[in-house]
């Protein structure tokens, strides 16, 4: 189970590197008037800002979910998780320029954890 | 060799790039980036670049701009706060300007709406979900694109969210998934209330549903009465806020409307493709009796079907405005449409048939539908220079005023000058034009937010300054001119004759030694008044 578990991250995190150069070179073709230093950093930022934290919390139903699923609803869920907590975090005095890299770094952490907990050490959250 | 999976996920990236093509593609000109807002067609669009430019200055959506808030201290800014969030983090993350990020930002929430309706299709039936992917090219297709271009960003983000949350309803058995839908449902709240409202509305149509075919399941329940509660948790820093004065937002409920007074989509702008979805409609409402099985994807289409119709009920203007989105909610009667007419011609079919349906569809409605806005919309390279201009060498507490321009009907436009601004209006301005006169006091309008301007007075108590009697709703009234510190007008017009008035206007304010021409460019002029308040007409 734990080898079949890393196995799948392993060929997923090659999926989602390939999507990654995929949607910089449809970027590339829709703003062909772009530079590409631009083009990478919108693209980074989206999968840093959205794409990331929410596949990787989505992945705690990688069982019951297919790749496009939790691509796709990670995506939004990304945009929720992240703007929900940003704009709370602003009222609390955190001004918003600290958010955009910081958020995201701490989702992953936890959605790690959580997914370790779950799939490697068996001890699911209460 | 390709196989299957891989030509679905292939499908999606198709759909993808093709909606985001033309979605941003015209407007944006090809290019991420640039000099000044691109698809700003109207008030709304300012408004909401406000509050994200207001966030981005600093670092919350507490407070709104004093310049919007009639120069009071303290008012709190009510408007939903999450697409200027999301467009804040992104400039902040990739450099590009807030102005690029917004637009960019509800073409893209559109397509992943999208891309979650077939999701929710897909899991009723693949074949169908392809075939409904071909009516997604109207989400940017004329009175269909009409919330992008006039500033409904709020709205869209809240209809992502919508989707999603009609998805996440789909998979209620899923351990924990009070999560999804309580961060789902939060979202929704914090994007764009009424969205919220309408996902609660079918989340007890759905149970309802439930009952009435004898299928009620209490474990489903007690996961979305948990993530109900924990959307609520999650939005209550904003609760308080919408309930003094977001709510407010002039719309009134309960008024049975028939025609939108503004441009909205009717069902006849699917053209052709009407008969489909007027098919598959007839269809989905059979196989619903017949089968008195709960499918989500058809609920949500009969669902939505209703609220985007509730004008007739009550639902004024929100009906008309969730209709953008029918290319999404309408996609599962459309494609069931096309699959009963095809199986009439073809018996056995073939998931091949519905990849080469889907794809078709699409190149069918890029040739013979899509027709790509390559204007930039009411900014142009010049105003928007001279407001850059304002925002760098005036002080911060200046009053302007504004002299008719093209542009500035759409009278948030001047609130990009983050300045505290007024514009004369344009029917006392021809007025004054035909009389032949230069009036001192002119009918004018303070632009300024709507609302209660509501202020913080406990931990979650607020204040009104409207309740207060401190302001009134009245944005309009006689001002003269010679009170303000500057005045802005264009020398160039659609109507020559207000652009000479403008320069006439110009001439005799410039007349006087304390006023000075500080700006100018090829279109915009603006004059300094180094003694607000003295005789500067002389009438």
């Amino acid at each position: 189970m734990e080898t079949e578990f890393k196995t799948k991250l392993k060929k997923e995190i090659k999926l989602i590197g390939l999507l990654f150069v995929i949607i910089l070179v449809v970027f590339k073709v829709i703003f062909y008037k772009e530079s590409l230093l631009v083009i990478l950093k919108t693209v980074s930022s989206l999968f840093w800002l959205f794409v990331l934290p929410g596949f990787v919390l989505l992945y705690y139903w990688h069982q019951e979910l297919s790749f496009a699923e939790r691509l796709i609803i990670g995506s939004v869920l990304g945009v929720a998780i992240t703007t929900i907590v940003s704009y709370n975090l602003g009222l609390f005095g955190l001004h918003v320029k600290y958010h955009a890299v910081l958020l995201p770094a701490i989702f992953l952490i936890l959605s790690t954890i959580m997914i370790l907990k779950r799939y490697v050490f068996k001890e699911d959250f209460p | 060799m390709i196989k299957k999976k891989h030509l679905e996920f292939l499908f999606l990236l198709f759909v993808f790039s093709l909606l985001l093509w033309m979605g941003v593609a015209g407007v944006y000109q090809n290019k991420l980036s640039h000099d000044f807002p691109h698809g700003f067609m109207a008030m709304d669009s300012f408004w909401k670049l406000g509050r994200a430019q207001n966030l981005d200055q600093t670092g919350n959506q507490f407070y709104a701009q004093e310049h919007l808030a009639s120069d009071l201290e303290g008012v709190v800014e009510t408007y939903p706060p999450l697409l200027a969030t999301s467009t804040v983090l992104l400039h902040r993350l990739s450099g590009l300007e807030v102005y690029d990020s917004i637009f960019f930002l509800t073409v893209l929430f559109a397509v992943f709406a999208a891309l979650v309706m077939y999701l929710l299709i897909r899991d009723f039936n693949k074949n169908l979900a392809i075939i409904a992917a071909g009516l997604f090219g109207f989400l940017f297709y004329g009175s269909f694109y009409i919330g992008h271009i006039w500033g409904r960003g709020p709205l869209i983000i809240g209809s992502m969210f919508l989707v999603t949350i009609f998805w996440s309803i789909n998979k209620l058995k899923l351990k924990r998934s009070y999560l999804l839908v309580g961060f789902l449902l939060a979202a929704s709240f914090l994007s764009h209330p009424p969205e919220f409202m309408i996902a609660i509305a079918f989340i007890v149509f759905y149970f309802v549903i439930q009952l009435l075919i004898k299928r009620f399941n209490f474990s489903e329940l007690k996961t979305t009465i948990i993530a109900v509660a924990l959307s609520l948790i999650l939005s209550l820093s904003y609760l308080p806020i919408f309930l003094i004065g977001g709510g407010n937002s002039g719309i009134k409920l309960f008024t049975v409307i028939t025609k939108s007074s503004e441009p909205a989509p009717y069902a006849l702008d699917f053209s052709f493709f009407l008969i489909f979805i007027v098919i598959g409609a007839i269809f989905a409402i059979l196989h619903f009796i017949k089968k008195k099985k709960i499918n989500v994807a058809l609920l949500v289409s009969l669902f939505m079907l209703l609220i985007t119709y509730s004008n007739y009920l009550g639902n004024a203007k929100r009906a008309f405005q969730n209709r953008y989105f029918w290319p999404i909610y309408l996609s599962l009667f459309f494609a069931l449409g096309i699959y009963h007419l095809a199986k009439i011609v073809i018996k056995k079919w073939k998931s091949s048939y519905s990849l080469i349906m889907g794809v078709g569809l699409l190149i069918l409605f890029l040739i013979f539908f899509h027709q790509p806005i390559t204007s930039p919309g009411l900014a142009n390279e010049y105003n928007w220079d001279a407001f850059e201009w304002i925002r760098a060498e005036t002080p911060e507490n200046a009053k302007l005023y504004f002299f008719y321009g093209d542009s500035y009907g759409q009278s948030s436009f001047l609130s990009s000058t983050f300045r505290s601004s007024y514009l004369v209006n344009t029917d006392d301005y021809v007025k004054a034009l035909n009389e032949g006169k230069i009036k001192q006091h002119l009918l004018t309008k303070e632009i300024r937010m709507k609302g209660k301007l509501p202020y913080k007075t406990g931990m979650l108590s607020y204040g009104s300054y409207i309740d207060d009697g401190v302001r009134n709703y009245t944005v309009e009234k006689i001002e003269d001119v010679c009170e303000f510190d500057y005045y802005i007008a264009d020398r160039g017009s659609r109507y020559p004759e207000l652009a000479n008035y403008n320069i006439l206007m110009l001439n005799t304010l410039i007349k006087n030694e304390w006023i000075e021409e500080v700006y100018s460019n090829s279109l915009v002029v603006v004059l300094k008044n180094n003694n607000p308040g003295a005789d500067c007409i002389g009438n």
